[in-house]
């Protein structure tokens, strides 16, 4: 409806008719609201017996009858163009000039306390800025809450860690792909997991140590050719990805055993399954259906198709990639729920793994997870790593620097005495800072270094006074 | 073929808006009239009739018990909360209690929900699209401020269903507005979307990489919006008022639709000359029955100094904003504003000078959100469009635990669609029932949270305490709506879950919602001469799709 407005800096005009008009108004801002509220709702009530229709009558909040009021008499009716007068009388009408403010109201003439149950005072508009405290909410709330948390059992408490980490394993086998298919599909695939605690993490390898695979097509005929028509697209869909890594013709089909070791045939054509892989590239259908088959055997790297080395910008780039391939919006038309679900589920895994990468604490205690024994068991990233993140963070502040602040402030002056080669001094601080948190390994090192140091420099002193 | 046409609609707290996809560019709606932004305005007329959009607006004043606008304030909130407290000061029509905590809405002798209300507003929405396609539309794709938390999502996913409408997707404004930037733009940037509503302030950043549009973080206030500014003049000017004659304004709800009418105009005026000369005629009588005016220039000074606290208050949220995205004002490409204060010159200067930018030129702030759903719903209608929209869950997500604490189980501005799994147990031997209470907010403590609801979990293994163990899984959805499942670990079983929103409708009462809605008729404008073969009241009875 309006137009931008072109008016620049706003400065301009203030019109000297204006400023007498701001002044005006300062005054007001002492005038306690709550009073004169009040008194205004009974002039609600007066204004439904008003002959004109549409022009609501206000009644003066001071009534001018009680004259008494020096200034309340005078000011109403004449509605005068505000002299200092009405500006020293407005701010305390309630407090002072007892009769003709709202308070003595009650004991008024009817006609005007009639409308006594006024509802709340109209909260006037600055209010607005206050969140309000909410005290009047919480007990509401509460209300309803505490008696059936006292009948029926509160939520429980989150599990300790070792059961937590096994409950995990189990719901993610059962969780995220609740298609029946999926797990039998993954029967030949005892092969790549057995492997997988006994090896040694190959974290600086990329997804890419695919060629495990082949060894698998030639034990079964079944198998190779469900897993075939999926490898392709992998190419296809994530040349950016692929190319940083290196290795691009190896399809890095089997992601399961990226971990995993390499030694075993590596020889094997990978010929045999990029030639079967053709026909998949284009078809979406089976890209996801792979995808899902594979997701819980995929780690977050893999699933992103980036190495353990991925910088942010490839994370990130390869999270686009999987979002135009896995968008649920993507499929939106189609009627097929089920696959609908699935693809729903890819997605999730995938936001969950960039989620995961985009952030470098959450990333190396990731990848610290992945590549160490448990695989198995790490390769989502859940509560309990998001706890152990946490405690690994503060375990860290903690060894740096230390947690009890006098401490620090000992080891800090401490190692100002290092510096300055005053090692009695040095080491009556460690000891000090050492009082305040004995378990702290850094100051115990310290310690013990420059101990060595008063060791040698009392061995040399003894020689030379010698 | 009729079935392929999803809409976008802007359902804003003063203004709604909505579009559709024509040749490949977003159109914005008129209504027979010519109007584009649709007042969200109800206006019960007397013979049962619903009059919606910028003729109901004017029956504010008139009509003012049976008018309902602001609704989108109310949505989705519980009757103790301080939003409800303050509109039911302020507001003339009736705000009643209603079951579990709800709110409804009281118009002469029935009760409305307030999705019910917004259903109205949808269903003029829709009218307008049919009546400019001459087809019945039964899909669209429906905007929310980005920090609506998940009560007031469903609530508007509700509205939607009530309205007949197959509600495709609940799409965050900012996130909207970047799309209809971004769109077929093939730009690699990251924008800031300053979005300041009637009602709302969001604000939310942006990396698009050309067809994802990956939203890095979000921050908002529900309770900052343009109206807040026209609050500031209103108090001025009542003020004003009771300094010169001693009648104070505020008393009568009728003066203070007038000063509200009066307020907005001057918030107006003063953004585009600079100067606003307020004059309400015959505002009120004084004892004495004579009839009084109000009249008063506010200039831009004054009223940025009024204001300046507000938009102060804004750029706290984009500090939050930009904190979270891991960003400082450098690293943003563009800045666009989206929202009908946004005109303001305050507004712009202020905008600028924080993100040492122009802001974009070019953009309707008041159209573009519904042009960006107008554009997600197309892309999600047609296999060819491809926009994908990586959007992220603006409040954390918490479980209650004991003593009236809560913990964290998805962290705010994770992308969505996610989820995560809590181990949980039972505390009892042979419990039979798990019950689990599910906030949304930023603080520890749970009152501090807004409830989303308490959950129930029933058909798990009975055993000794703590030896069943129940995975919750809490999942958050591309609509940002949370939805929970739990199984029991050892068996895999599914569990039942009983879920008891405390504000929300039950299905039976939106059942019974929709049947009401589809034979409301909407009533034509009356200050509007009504244009010959316009079968608006027949739309109603149209085939919508509604799904049990």
């Amino acid at each position: 409806m309006s137009e931008p407005p072109d008016k620049p800096g706003s400065g301009a005009p203030d019109s000297p008719g204006e400023t007498p008009r701001k002044t005006t108004t300062q005054p007001l801002a002492p005038v306690d609201p709550s009073e004169v509220q009040e008194a205004g709702f009974e002039t609600t009530g007066t204004f439904r017996d008003t002959p004109l229709p549409g022009v609501p009558k206000l009644d003066a909040p001071f009534p001018p009858a009680p004259p008494p009021g020096p200034k309340a008499g005078a000011a109403p009716p004449a509605g005068p163009p505000r002299p200092a007068a009405p500006r020293t009388a407005l701010p305390r009408p309630g407090a002072a000039p007892g009769q003709a403010t709202p308070p003595p109201r009650p004991g008024q003439p009817p006609g005007i306390g009639a409308v006594a149950p006024a509802p709340p005072p109209v909260p006037r508009t600055p209010t607005r800025e206050q969140p309000a405290a909410g005290p009047p909410r919480t007990p509401t709330r509460e209300g309803p809450a505490a008696p059936t948390a006292g009948t029926r059992s509160p939520p429980q408490a989150p599990l300790g860690s070792p059961t937590g980490e096994f409950l995990t394993e189990q719901a993610r086998a059962s969780g995220p792909a609740p298609q029946p298919g999926v797990v039998p599909a993954r029967v030949f695939r005892p092969t790549d997991t057995p492997g997988k605690p006994a090896v040694p993490p190959l974290p600086s390898l990329g997804v890419n140590i695919a060629p495990v695979i082949p060894p698998l097509a030639p034990v079964k005929a079944g198998p190779p050719r469900t897993a075939a028509p999926r490898v392709p697209h992998r190419p296809t869909r994530d040349p950016m990805s692929e190319t940083s890594i290196g290795i691009p013709v190896v399809p890095p089909l089997p992601p399961a055993e990226a971990g995993g070791p390499p030694p075993v045939v590596p020889v094997v054509p990978p010929v045999a399954p990029a030639a079967t892989a053709t026909p998949a590239p284009g078809d979406p259908e089976s890209q996801v259906a792979w995808k899902a088959e594979r997701l819980d055997t995929l780690d977050y790297f893999e699933l992103l198709g980036v190495p353990t080395t991925a910088s942010a910008g490839e994370v990130k780039r390869a999270f686009y990639t999987e979002s135009r391939a896995y968008h649920p919006d993507r499929f939106f038309q189609l009627d097929d729920e089920a696959f609908k679900t699935r693809v729903h589920e890819v997605y999730k895994r995938v936001t969950e793994a960039y989620y995961v990468l985009r952030d470098d604490v959450r990333r190396k205690k990731y990848l610290a997870d992945v590549s160490g024994p448990d695989r198995a068991s790490k390769l989502r990233f859940d509560e309990l790593s998001e706890k152990e993140t946490i405690a690994q963070v503060k375990q860290q502040a903690a060894e740096q620097i230390g947690l009890n602040p006098k401490a620090r402030q000992q080891f800090q002056t401490a190692l100002g005495e290092i510096d300055r080669g005053n090692f009695v001094a040095a080491e009556r601080g460690l000891k000090m800072a050492l009082t305040y948190e004995p378990q702290n390994a850094l100051y115990k090192e310290k310690l013990t270094e420059v101990q060595a140091r008063l060791y040698e420099e009392s061995r040399g002193k003894a020689f030379k006074i010698k | 073929m009729a079935d392929d046409i999803a809409i976008g609609i802007d359902l804003g707290t003063s203004y709604s808006c909505v579009s559709i996809v024509e040749n490949g560019e977003p159109v914005v709606l008129p209504n027979e009239w010519g109007e584009v932004n649709h007042a969200s305005v109800v206006s019960f007329l007397e013979d049962g009739t619903v009059l919606v959009g910028n003729s109901a607006k004017r029956n504010i004043i008139t009509r003012a018990e049976t008018t309902v606008y602001s609704a989108k304030r109310l949505i989705g909130r519980y009757f103790f909360s301080d939003e409800v407290k303050k509109a039911m000061a302020v507001m003339p029509y009736r705000i009643v209690e209603g079951d579990n905590n709800s709110v409804r809405i009281q118009v002469r002798d029935q009760l409305y929900s307030l999705p019910e209300i917004s259903a109205l507003v949808l269903k003029e929405m829709k009218a307008i699209a049919e009546q400019y396609l001459g087809r019945p539309v039964n899909k669209a794709v429906v905007t929310v401020p980005a920090y609506f938390n998940d009560n007031q999502r469903q609530a508007t996913k509700d509205a939607g269903r009530i309205a007949g409408l197959n509600v495709l997707r609940i799409l965050n404004e900012p996130t909207a507005a970047a799309l209809a930037y971004g769109f077929g733009r093939d730009v690699n940037q990251r924008v800031v979307i300053y979005d300041l509503g009637g009602g709302t302030f969001d604000v939310s950043i942006l990396e698009i990489g050309k067809d994802v549009f990956e939203v890095l973080s979000t921050a908002g206030d529900t309770y900052l919006g343009g109206d807040d500014f026209d609050d500031r003049i209103m108090t001025w000017l009542a003020d004003d008022f009771l300094a010169r004659t001693r009648l104070d304004l505020r008393q009568s709800k009728y003066c203070l639709q007038m000063l509200k009418e009066a307020a907005e105009q001057a918030k107006i005026d003063v953004g585009q000359k600079g100067t606003a000369d307020v004059l309400c005629q015959n505002i009120c009588q004084d004892a004495s029955g004579q009839v009084m005016d109000l009249r008063a220039t506010l200039s831009q000074d004054q009223f940025n100094r009024m204001v300046m606290d507000l938009v102060q208050r804004t750029f706290k949220v984009c500090d939050e904003a930009l904190q979270s995205a891991r960003l400082t004002a450098a690293d943003v490409d563009a800045v666009i504003l989206v929202g009908g204060p946004t005109r303001l010159p305050i507004v712009q200067n202020s905008v600028r000078h924080y993100f040492q930018k122009e802001p974009l030129e070019g953009i309707n702030p008041d159209q573009v959100v519904a042009m960006g759903a107008a554009l997600q719903a197309h892309a999600l209608m047609d296999a060819r469009t491809e926009t994908f929209l990586v959007d992220v869950t603006p409040l954390s997500l918490r479980i209650g635990t004991v003593g009236g604490y809560t913990e964290r189980i998805i962290e705010k501005n994770t992308p969505v669609p996610i989820d995560r799994s809590k181990t949980f147990t039972t505390s009892r031997d042979g419990q039979e029932r798990v019950k689990i209470r599910v906030y949304q907010g930023e603080s520890n403590r749970a009152d501090e949270c807004e409830m989303l609801g308490e959950f129930e979990f029933a058909g798990f293994r009975v055993g000794y305490r703590g030896e069943v163990k129940i995975e919750v899984t809490f999942e958050i959805n591309t609509d940002g709506i949370v939805n929970v499942s739990a199984a029991d670990t050892e068996t895999g079983q599914k569990t039942s879950t009983t879920i008891s929103l405390s504000s929300g409708l039950t299905e039976a009462d939106i059942q019974r919602s929709i049947l009401q809605n589809r034979q409301t008729r909407l009533a034509r404008g009356m200050v509007h001469a009504v244009p010959p073969g316009t079968s608006r009241d027949v739309l109603p009875d149209l085939p919508s799709a509604v799904e049990g």
